[in-house]
Order: structure tokens, then C-alpha cells, then sequence
């Protein structure tokens, strides 16, 4: 009779431990499928290099571009105007209405007051900007925005504050 | 009476041991397999090569090891120099034979992507050349 009860209790125990599995299963299938439909979101990393590559176009090798400022020290709108081509950047998208999914601000301060912007650089889509003012739960829809500054001193040693913001879209590929 | 419960036990301990030893394996083999879909790599390569190019200068080159990719384009019929397409902007990468996956770069340079060759056949790497435009 013990015996018995003892083996019907080990069947018992198997019919368990196979549910416990199925469980333990279901739950790392639907974490992994929830892991994996979410595509990587490499937007940050962007930003990041589109601020170091415009940072590096205005102040290579640590002396400021020479196109961008005059002999005496004054800012080129030679330069505003050809900013894209001067840095090599393009923000070109395929199809008439749509926009791009980039945004780049430059923003030149003297140093002793810095209430007064002395020069501005501004391409791409300017309704990005918005995104980074919001603060909402859902932040990861937004677009990813970037600010990096860094003093600069140009050729008669004027010194700037350069504030560089730089923004990209693209949530329809990033985020789920 | 005692011998025949006794083997009884033994089988069915058997029988419990494989039987979880093969429910793991499923979940193993499953684990691995979905790390290596085609839209997934697609979509990786494509933003990995797309920032690469985002922070190359002219003059530079760079591999990117492709080798999971080429397996699963060989399994769809696509041959491996066909499996990327690089545009003025933008980034293709094809897999499968639903079209591919596109990601677009703001560096303005010229690049062109073709497949390494070691003894006239492919290892698995693309070479990415970058040139002013």
C-alpha cells in the first residue's frame, strides 16, 4: 500500500516538473521574441558622430576652420551658406515630400558674455527640435538629441564658447 | 517481485532525464537560431556599416565580418556580392529576396562595398573604400 501511494506520487511529481518546463519555456520564448522584435536603436551613436564631425570641420586640429573666420577675425557667411558642402555632410532624402531626418545647430558665443551669440550655423529638419524640449514617459519615440560644447579661439585669439546641438529622427527604424 | 519494481523505477527515471534533456536542447537550439533571423542581421549590418561610414574619412577603408549573413543568403540563393548596395546616402543590405533593409548616413563621401576573396572564394568579410566626393 505504501509502495503503491509512493509511485503515484512520482508520477505526480513528473507531471509538475513537465508543467514547471512548459512554463519556464513559454516565458523565455516570449522574452526572447520581445527581445528581438525590438530593433536596435543606434540613434544616440548617430548624434554623437554628427556632432564630432561638425565639431571637427569648425575646429580642426584645434585651430578654428579658416574659412569660417576672416583675417580679422570676423565670420564668414561664405561659410553659413556652404556649410553643408564644407563639412561634408548630407542630408538629402528620396521622395518630394519627405524631410530629412537630421538637424544640426552651431551656436558661437564670446566668451565674457556668454547672453551674446555672435554667429549661428543651422541645417536639417528644424521640427526635430521640439522632440528634445518634451519630457514625456514615452521618450524613446522621440527624436535622440545630442549637445556637446567646447571653447574655441580663432586667429586673433578671440575666444568662443561653440555650442553644438545635434538631432536625428528616424524612430520609425529604431524604435518598435 | 522486488527485481521487477526496482527495474520499472530505472526506466522511468530514463525516460524523465531524456526527456528534459531534450526539452533543453529545444530551448538551446531556439535561443541560438533567433539571434541569426535575416531581418535582424540585415537591419545590424546596414546601421553598423551606415555609422561606419557616418565616422570614416576619405582615404579609409574598413571589413565588416558579414560571415552569419553569407550563410543565410547562400541558403536564399542570393550571391554574397550581391548582398550589399551602397547608394549616395544610403545603405542596402539583402538577405532574403523581399528586398532588404535601408539605412541612411549624412557623411557625403563615395563609397563602394565589395566582398573579400581569399583563394577565389568568399570569407564571410565585406571591404568598405571611402573617397571624397
Amino acid at each position: 500500500m505504501r509502495m503503491k501511494n509512493k509511485k503515484g506520487g512520482d508520477k505526480l511529481i513528473s507531471v509538475y516538473w513537465f508543467a514547471i518546463l512548459v512554463i519556464i519555456a513559454g516565458g523565455v520564448v516570449m522574452m526572447v521574441n520581445v527581445f528581438y522584435s525590438s530593433p536596435y536603436d543606434v540613434r544616440e551613436a548617430e548624434a554623437e558622430i554628427l556632432a564630432t564631425k561638425v565639431a571637427d570641420c569648425i575646429y580642426p586640429g584645434g585651430k578654428m576652420n579658416l574659412l569660417l573666420t576672416s583675417p580679422t577675425g570676423a565670420f564668414r557667411e561664405s561659410f553659413k551658406d556652404n556649410f553643408m558642402d564644407l563639412c561634408s555632410l548630407n542630408f538629402d532624402v528620396e521622395g518630394e515630400f519627405e524631410r530629412p531626418d537630421y538637424y544640426i545647430e552651431v551656436k558661437f558665443y564670446t566668451e565674457g558674455d556668454l547672453d551674446l551669440q555672435k554667429f549661428e550655423l543651422i541645417e536639417g529638419n528644424l521640427n526635430w527640435k521640439e522632440d528634445c524640449n518634451l519630457e514625456e514617459d514615452s521618450r524613446e519615440k522621440l527624436a535622440k538629441c545630442v549637445e556637446k560644447e567646447f571653447y574655441a579661439a580663432d586667429i586673433t585669439n578671440n575666444i568662443y564658447l561653440v555650442k553644438i546641438l545635434s538631432i536625428v529622427g528616424k524612430g520609425d527604424q529604431n524604435v518598435k | 517481485m522486488i527485481k521487477e519494481k526496482k527495474g520499472e523505477i530505472l526506466i522511468e527515471n530514463v525516460v524523465f532525464i531524456i526527456l528534459n534533456v531534450l526539452f533543453l536542447a529545444i530551448l538551446v537550439m531556439f535561443l541560438m537560431k533567433q539571434g541569426q533571423g535575416a531581418v535582424l542581421l540585415e537591419s545590424s549590418y546596414a546601421k553598423e556599416s551606415s555609422l561606419l561610414i557616418d565616422g570614416a574619412k576619405p582615404g579609409m577603408i574598413f571589413t565588416l565580418n558579414m560571415g552569419d549573413g553569407m550563410e543565410i543568403a547562400e541558403e536564399n540563393g542570393i550571391d554574397f556580392s550581391d548582398v550589399v548596395e551602397v547608394g549616395k546616402n544610403y545603405v542596402i543590405v539583402k538577405l532574403t529576396d523581399k528586398g532588404g533593409y535601408k539605412y541612411t548616413f549624412f557623411n557625403d563621401v563615395n563609397v563602394s562595398a565589395y566582398p573579400d576573396k581569399v583563394e577565389n572564394e568568399y570569407n564571410g568579410m565585406y571591404v568598405f573604400t571611402i573617397s571624397k566626393r
